[in-house]
């Protein structure tokens, strides 16, 4: 097995939004990055692999992770970015709505962190940082699924830290506030306001605030931080 | 891509054991006899120790055939169906997995 020089991070949810943004950012720095998104990427970088899936497929995560240990030979980092939200009142919200919600953000996210946990637990070093939202903890009206998705990935995380500690990795997670990008989009501004006047610094947050939370849990010298979740904003 | 059967399946999983064995001390060996308890009552392994043999394994197929197999099972902790108890029956399992895989 041929093994990178260059650290190695998968991201999941690259085509668009923070998952672009994160993966620009680690090319930048001189990772090798691996990402996925259920369309085609029009990033072409020599040191960027796209996966075309579905990040609840169990047998395409596997496969995708079997062959990043082919060509990279290790995996250093996983940023499980991708997420969908739906905003809508409990009651007008469909059955469907809960499971294409909950494959994405919880199921997704479990798949993501057992495969790459594999891969890192055999070099004993990982860093795995999960996406959550400050929807959960301020109990949103109309995020009822998307906000009950992302307890679930808080929960995940607190346990997969503890199960995942043994092979030297470590499972973490950052709640954003509300960042301008398509999963906002759809979102009355009014609603937006209200929302952003619950945190103790009430302005958008940006794709950098994003990135210093994921880097403070990267560092090496963040090994004896895992099972946490930080909230942006002062949520 | 190699079709997987027992011999392959067991060859594959031995070298993840053998792997595993460098970093055990001496008495906390596992044993390659494809009968040994691997894992339940009378077990060296505790549960990482299982992961690990577990996640050896699967690398292992990986390499050596080209398929990609996911050894986790519902049943780990059953006594009685629990692909888990010896070498051979996670190799059967392995070869089961990887056909089902073929058929999807």
């Amino acid at each position: 097995m041929n093994m990178s020089e260059k650290p190695v991070i998968a991201i999941t949810g690259t085509r668009k939004g923070i998952g672009r943004y994160l993966s620009e950012v680690f090319l930048e720095r001189g990772w090798q990055v691996v990402g996925c998104s259920r369309g085609a990427s029009d990033l072409e970088h020599a040191a960027y692999d796209h996966y075309e899936l579905d990040v609840s497929d169990e047998r395409a995560v596997t496969k995708m992770m079997h062959q990043v240990a082919r060509d990279h030979g290790r995996l250093d980092a996983l940023l499980n970015n991708a997420g969908i939200a739906s905003m809508n009142h409990a009651m007008l919200t469909p059955g469907s709505t809960m499971i294409r919600v909950f494959q994405t953000n919880v199921f997704g996210t479990f798949l993501f962190c057992r495969e790459a946990a594999k891969l890192m637990g055999r070099r004993k070093y990982g860093r795995i940082v999960n996406f959550a939202t400050v929807a959960t903890p301020l109990k949103l009206e109309g995020e009822a699924v998307y906000a009950a998705s992302k307890a679930a990935v808080v929960s995940l995380t607190e346990v997969l830290a503890r199960e995942f500690a043994a092979f030297g990795v470590t499972v973490n997670a950052v709640g954003p506030t509300p960042v301008p990008t398509d999963l906002v989009g759809s979102v009355s501004k009014d609603k937006m306001r209200a929302l952003i006047a619950r945190q103790a610094i009430p302005r958008y947050g940006t794709m950098e605030d994003v990135l210093n939370v994921c880097d403070f849990f990267l560092r090496e010298e963040s090994e004896f931080v895992t099972g946490q979740t930080l909230y942006l904003g002062g949520v | 891509m190699t079709q997987i059967d027992y011999d392959i399946a067991f060859g594959a999983i031995s070298t993840g054991v053998d792997e595993i064995n460098l970093s055990q001390p001496e008495g906390a060996k596992i044993s390659k006899d494809p009968d040994a308890v691997l894992f339940g009552e009378d077990s060296k392994l505790d549960s990482v120790g299982l992961v690990q043999v577990v996640m050896a394994a699967e690398a292992h197929l990986a390499e050596q055939t080209g398929v990609d197999v996911v050894l986790a099972s519902e049943a780990a902790m059953s006594r009685k169906r629990s692909p888990y108890r010896s070498l051979r029956l996670l190799a059967e399992y392995a070869v089961e997995v990887a056909t089902e895989g073929e058929a999807a």
